[in-house]
C-alpha cells in the first residue's frame, strides 16, 4: 500500500533537504528571491506531488472512506454501514482459528519476525563478506544481488520446482539419507519455506544498504580500536554494530512492511494453503475484493493492516534507533 | 522539516478537494412491481434471488443494421476458432447483425466485473455460475422468460441442473446453458490388468473403488510409488460422493450449511480413507499440480476428473490408454454427479434485446450445440441430442452425458465462492491429517453460516 514510498522518504530524505535548504539560504539573500526559488521548487516538484496526491493520499483516503461502506462496485448502491465491517472482523476475535482475517494476521506476525530476522542478519553477513573479499568483489556483489532482481514470480515458480516432493531439495536430502517433505503442502513447512525463499530474494538488496554504511564508517575509529587492543569481534560488536544503527532500523522498519505485505509468492506458489497455513492478509484481502465481491470489508482489512504496521514500526524505531527522533527535528 | 511541511498540506487539502467530487454509486436497480408470480419453469432449488422488476414484455425487432458486442473468456485455441465460425454462421444468417467476437483473456469474473462498475458490458456474454446470483439479482442481464415464451423455447428442452445456476426463485431464466462437462473416473487400462483387475462396471460401487485402489497401488511413500487414485481436496470432487450419500450442501431454501451431517461425514471419511489406508494420494504427493497430471504421468491408476481431461490426455499423454467409468455407487444404492456449466446471457442495458436472444438462440440451438459435440469440447445442453451418433463411437463421453440426470449443479447460490472456500479448507484439514471429518465440517459450517449471515 502507501505506506512504503512515504515511509522511505522519511528516512532518507532529511539531509537532503537541510542540505537544500542551507545552499538556499547562502545563495540568495533578498527575501523575494527566496520566494521566488520556493516557488520553482514546487513547480519542480508539481508532477511528483500530483501523482503523490492522486495515486497515493487520495487513494489511501478512499480506501479509508470505503470501510465504513458495503459495496460491491457496480451492482448494488453502495451503502453506508458505518463501523459495521470492523465490528464483523473483531467479532472474529472470539473464535481466530475459523477467520480467515485472524488466522492470515497471526501468520503475517510469524512470517514478519523470522524473515525479518532472518534477512537482516543474511544481508549484514553478505556485506561484511563483500567488504573483506577483495578479489573479484564486482562478481560476487553481482552474483549476491541477482536474487533481488529476478522477478518474484519468476523465483516463486523456480522454487515451487525445487520445493517438489520429487525436486532438487529432495533429491539432495535423499543423498543424505533422509526422506524429504512435500514441502509447500505440508501445514507444517509450507510457511517456513515461504519465508526461506524471502529471505533469500530481499536479503541481497538490504545488503546493498549496509555496504554503503560499512563504506561510511569513520576509518579513524576503527584503528583507534585496533590500536587500543580490542579483537576483531570486539571491533564488530562495539564500534561496526552502533555505527551501523541508522542502516539497521532503515532496513529493519523496510523490511518489516515489505514482509506483512507480502502477496505475490503466497498467491503464486500456495494460494494461502494448505488449510490457510501461508494465507497473508493482503491475500485475504484481495480474495474478500476480487473473490467474494466485498470491497468495504476488504478496505476495513487493509486499515487494519496498515495500523498494526504502523504501530510495529513505531515500536522499532524507539527502540532500535532512539536518536533519530531528535536529530531530524 | 515543519516549515515546509505547513504550504505542502495546504497543497495537498487543495488536490483532495478537487479529487473528492469524482466519487459516486454505481447503477442503482430502481423500483417497481415485483418479478410476478409466474409458475415456475424449473424444478429444483435455485438459491439467486430475483431482480427487483424486469420487463415483462419481449423487445421487438431493431431496424437497419446492427452490432452486437460479444464476451466470453477464451479456452483453447481450436474452442475459440469453432465460437467463431458459429458466430460467423450467425451472421450469415442475418444480414443486418454484424457480431464483434472479442473474448476477454485472464481472470473473466475480475474483468467482467469491471466492465459491470464502468457500463461497458458487452452485448451478449458468458455467465459463470459463481457470477450469476449478483448479475440477476442486480438486473444487470437480461430475462430471457419473455421471449423464451414468444418463441416457444420451452426450458425443458434443457436439462434442469444446467438451467438452475441461470434462474432466479420465481422462475425466470437469465441465461442458457452454452456447453457442460460432469465428473467421470479416468482409468489406466493397462494398469488395472497388470493387476488382474476387471475393468470397472457402471454398477461399481464405493467398496469396489476401495478394493481396486488397494490393489493397484504400489510402493507407498518412496519415490518411485504408484497409488491406486488421485484425489484433490476440492469440494468440485468431493460434493459429488455427499450428494450421492444423500447429503447437501445447503439447506432449501440456501440459509444454512447442512454438509455437516452424518451423510457428510461419513462421504468424508470414506474419501479420506484413500489417503489414509495410503491406496491414494493427494496429486501434490506425486509432484502433480492437479489429478490430470498425475494420471497422465501414470503415478496414479486413477482420477477423477471431468472431460476436459480427455483433449488434455490426447494432446500431452497420446500413449497412455484409458477408459472412463461413472462414479461410483453409494452403500444406499444412489448415484450423484456434479456438473460444470456456463450460459449465453445478454446485457440488461443492451440497446438490442431481440437480437441479442436471436444470438443466444442460435448459440444453444441444435446446430451449434451439435457442432461443439462433434468437435470434443463439451456435452450439448439439450436433452434431443442424447442418442447421437456421436456418443456410441465415444463411450466414455456416454458415461459423463448420462450424469444429466442424476447430477447436479456445483453451484452453490450467492456464497458461492466462499462455500467452496471453506469446504476446500476443510477437506485439506482433513487429508492432510490435522482434523476429523467431524470437526473440519462443524468449522467449516460455522463459517458458511457466518458468510451467509454477512455484513
Amino acid at each position: 500500500m502507501a505506506t512504503q514510498p512515504t515511509s522511505t522518504s522519511v528516512a532518507s530524505a532529511p539531509p537532503i533537504t537541510a542540505e537544500g535548504r542551507r545552499r538556499l539560504r547562502r545563495g540568495t539573500d533578498a527575501p523575494r528571491g527566496r520566494r521566488g526559488e520556493t516557488l520553482a521548487a514546487y513547480l519542480f516538484l508539481t508532477p511528483y506531488l500530483i501523482v503523490l496526491g492522486v495515486f497515493i493520499i487520495f487513494v489511501s483516503l478512499y480506501g479509508i472512506g470505503l470501510s465504513f461502506f458495503k459495496v460491491d462496485i457496480g451492482f448494488t448502491t453502495p451503502e453506508f454501514i458505518g463501523l459495521r465491517n470492523y465490528q464483523f472482523l473483531f467479532n472474529q476475535l472470539s473464535n481466530i482459528g475459523l477467520s480467515d482475517f485472524w488466522t492470515s494476521m497471526i501468520n503475517i506476525l510469524k512470517f514478519t519476525v523470522f524473515v525479518v530476522i532472518g534477512q537482516t542478519i543474511l544481508a549484514l553477513v553478505l556485506a561484511l563478506i563483500l567488504q573483506s573479499v577483495i578479489l573479484g568483489k564486482g562478481v560476487f556483489r553481482t552474483i549476491f544481488y541477482i536474487p533481488a532482481l529476478t522477478s518474484s514470480v519468476a523465483t516463486s515458480l523456480i522454487f515451487l520446482w525445487l520445493y517438489n516432493p520429487d525436486g532438487v531439495f529432495n533429491y539432495l536430502l535423499s543423498l543424505i539419507h533422509i526422506q524429504g517433505k512435500d514441502w509447500l503442502n505440508d501445514t507444517t513447512f509450507a510457511l517456513p519455506s515461504i519465508m526461506a525463499l524471502n529471505i533469500w530474494t530481499t536479503a541481497a538488496s538490504f545488503m546493498i544498504y549496509f555496504l554503503a554504511a560499512l563504506q561510511d564508517l569513520p576509518k579513524e575509529l576503527l584503528e583507534a580500536a585496533e590500536v587500543d587492543g580490542a579483537n576483531r569481534l570486539q571491533v564488530f560488536w562495539n564500534i561496526t554494530v552502533p555505527l551501523l544503527r541508522p542502516a539497521i532500523f532503515f532496513v529493519v522498519a523496510i523490511g518489516t512492511i515489505g514482509a506483512f505485505q507480502m502477496f505475490d509468492q503466497a498467491k503464486f506458489m500456495t494460494n494461502g494453503g494448505p488449510v490457510n497455513a501461508t494465507l497473508t492478509p493482503m491475500l485475504e484481502i484481495y480474495n474478500s475484493a476480487f473473490g467474494d465481491n466485498r470491497f468495504g470489508l476488504a478496505a476495513a482489512m487493509s486499515v487494519i493492516l496498515f495500523i498494526v504496521i504502523f504501530i510495529v514500526t513505531l515500536i522499532q524505531r524507539r527502540l532500535i534507533d532512539p536518536g533519530t527522533e531528535q536529530s531530524s527535528s | 522539516m515543519r516549515r515546509l511541511a505547513t504550504p505542502f498540506f495546504f497543497f495537498l487539502i487543495f488536490i483532495l478537494s478537487l479529487s473528492a467530487c469524482g466519487s459516486s454509486g454505481g447503477g442503482s436497480t430502481g423500483n417497481g412491481g415485483g418479478g410476478g408470480a409466474q409458475q415456475g419453469l424449473t424444478s429444483g432449488n435455485s438459491y439467486n434471488s430475483c431482480p427487483s422488476s424486469s420487463s415483462t414484455s419481449a423487445a421487438s425487432p431493431a431496424s437497419g443494421n446492427i452490432t452486437l458486442t460479444v464476451s466470453g473468456f477464451s479456452s483453447s485455441p481450436a474452442e475459440d476458432a469453432l465460437v467463431q465460425q458459429n458466430l460467423n454462421k450467425f451472421s450469415q444468417a442475418h444480414p443486418n447483425i454484424k457480431i464483434n467476437w472479442s473474448p476477454i483473456p485472464g481472470d473473466y469474473p475480475t474483468k467482467m466485473r469491471a466492465n459491470v462498475a464502468s457500463n461497458t458490458v458487452p452485448d451478449v456474454f458468458y455467465l459463470t455460475p459463481d457470477m450469476s446470483a449478483q448479475y440477476i439479482s442486480a438486473g444487470k442481464v437480461l430475462d430471457l422468460t419473455p421471449y423464451m415464451q414468444r418463441d416457444n423455447v420451452s426450458v425443458n428442452n434443457y436439462y434442469t441442473s444446467l438451467v438452475n445456476p441461470f434462474t432466479c426463485t420465481s422462475g425466470h431464466v437469465f441465461g442458457l446453458p452454452k456447453d457442460w462437462n460432469s465428473l467421470g473416473v479416468f482409468y489406466n487400462k493397462q494398469m488395472f490388468q497388470a493387476a488382474g483387475l476387471a475393468t470397472p462396471t457402471a454398477n461399481w460401487t464405493w467398496n469396489d473403488m476401495q478394493t481396486d485402489a488397494q490393489k493397484l497401488t504400489k510402493n507407498p511413500g518412496s519415490p518411485n510409488s504408484v497409488y491406486g487414485i488421485s484425489l484433490s481436496p476440492d469440494a468440485s470432487r468431493w460434493a459429488a460422493f455427499l450428494l450421492s450419500n444423500g447429503g447437501t450442501v445447503l439447506n432449501k431454501n440456501g440459509t444454512q450449511a447442512t454438509f455437516n451431517n452424518n451423510a457428510g461425514i461419513d462421504s468424508l471419511t470414506y474419501y479420506d480413507s484413500f489417503i489414509k489406508n495410503n491406496t491414494g494420494t493427494l496429486p501434490t504427493g506425486v509432484g502433480s499440480p492437479w489429478n490430470g497430471d498425475a494420471f497422465g504421468k501414470q503415478r496414479v491408476a486413477m482420477a477423477i476428473e471431468g472431460g476436459w481431461l480427455i483433449p488434455y490426455m490426447t494432446q500431452t499423454y497420446p500413449k497412455v490408454q484409458y477408459g472412463i467409468a461413472p462414479l461410483p455407487v453409494a452403500p444406499n444404492g444412489k448415484r450423484a454427479n456434479l456438473i460444470f456449466t456456463n450460459a449465453w446471457a445478454a446485457y440488461s442495458g443492451t440497446k438490442y434485446p431481440n437480437e441479442a436472444w436471436q444470438l443466444i438462440q442460435y448459440m444453444t440451438g441444435q446446430d451449434v450445440q451439435a457442432s461443439q459435440l462433434h468437435a470434443g469440447f463439451a456435452l450439448p445442453t439439450l436433452k434431443s441430442l442424447a442418442n447421437d451418433p456421436y456418443f456410441t463411437q465415444n463411450p466414455g463421453l456416454k458415461v459423463m452425458f448420462d450424469s444429466a440426470s442424476y447430477g447436479y449443479a456445483d453451484y452453490y447460490g450467492p456464497q458461492d465462492t466462499a462455500i467452496h472456500n471453506a469446504l476446500a479448507t476443510a477437506l485439506q484439514s482433513v487429508m492432510l491429517n490435522k482434523q476429523t471429518p467431524q470437526a473440519a465440517l462443524n468449522d467449516a459450517a460455522t463459517k458458511v453460516n457466518n458468510q451467509l449471515g454477512g455484513v
